[in-house]
């Protein structure tokens, strides 16, 4: 899964390849999440725009990416497709993220 | 919250399916098979993900089409991928078959597999029930990574029938339609 990650000031906003975030890519998905935490970055914007579908199994890998970032770091959600959100509202994930309808301005 | 009816098979399969599709047990080829039957069951308009609509399909958009499709799209791909990851592996589960029965208010998936009895405590369903987190009290580590597919399931369809056949699982799933989109 090839994310495009744009950093501008201290923040990344992360843009998913979609159409989907499955089980069939949740793991790579997390691994390039953690990689990009793991060299720094600390405030992440997942862009969901191009994603018309996530499972549990993705919704898993960003609540895991999530963890990792650890309390003092911000991962937030923007543009979520009206199937997306509703799975993140039926597991009441979308009181844990803070989710956006753009990607916030810096 | 749909009943969950252990050993009721609906009454549907004594016809032969409209639609059959029998997958390998990869987790790689449950989105493919996801779309194929979802497509099979007439939903070429609202198949396409994230916006644009597929044309050549015979359901207009704003119908309800999109949020019918998209349910069940959801509800087949966990049940598929329930089956992948918690059965037990290829060794147990060598193939998994869908089946789909089209009928003017509802539609039926089956969901096949030749593994193993699902153990009962694995058909707890977990999501917001199960969840007394404190999402207030901001624990990362309390929060679920994951447990939440038969929660999306039983909220994406109408009915959810589980049945054990001869040497087989069987995962019923019916999603009934709304009068303005009944198609056939």
């Amino acid at each position: 899964m090839q994310l495009s990650v744009e950093r501008s000031g201290g923040r990344c906003v992360v843009g998913l390849p979609g159409p989907r975030l499955d089980a069939a890519v949740a793991a790579e998905f997390k691994r390039g999440i953690v990689e990009l935490i793991d060299t720094g970055a600390d405030a992440i914007v997942l862009d969901f725009g191009a994603v018309g579908f996530i499972d549990s199994s993705g919704l898993g890998a960003v609540v895991g990416a999530y963890k990792h970032l650890g309390p003092r770091g911000k991962l937030e959600i923007a543009c979520l497709s009206p199937a997306v959100r509703k799975v993140f509202a039926l597991t009441r994930m979308d009181r844990v993220f803070t989710i956006h309808d753009a990607v916030p301005a810096p | 919250m749909p009943c969950q009816h252990p050993d009721a098979v609906p009454a549907v399969v004594a016809r032969a399916p409209d639609f059959e599709l029998a997958i390998a047990n990869d987790i790689r080829a449950v989105p493919g098979a996801v779309d194929r039957t979802i497509s099979a069951a007439g939903f070429c308009d609202a198949l396409s993900l994230g916006g644009g609509a597929v044309p050549g399909g015979g359901l207009a958009a704003g119908s309800g089409a999109e949020d019918i499709a998209a349910d069940l799209r959801l509800a087949l791909a966990e049940a598929l991928n329930n089956v992948v990851e918690h059965g037990g592996g290829p060794a147990s589960v060598t193939v998994i078959r869908l089946r789909l029965w089209r009928e003017a208010e509802r539609l039926t998936i089956c969901i096949e597999d030749d593994g193993p009895p699902v153990p009962a405590e694995r058909l707890e369903p977990h999501g917001p029930e199960r969840a007394a987190v404190d999402f207030a009290s901001c624990d990362l580590d309390s929060l679920p990574e994951g447990g939440w597919g038969l929660m999306l399931i039983a909220a994406s369809v109408d009915r959810v029938h589980r049945h054990r056949g001869a040497g087989c699982n069987l995962l019923f799933l019916e999603k009934r339609l709304p009068e303005t989109i009944r198609a056939t």
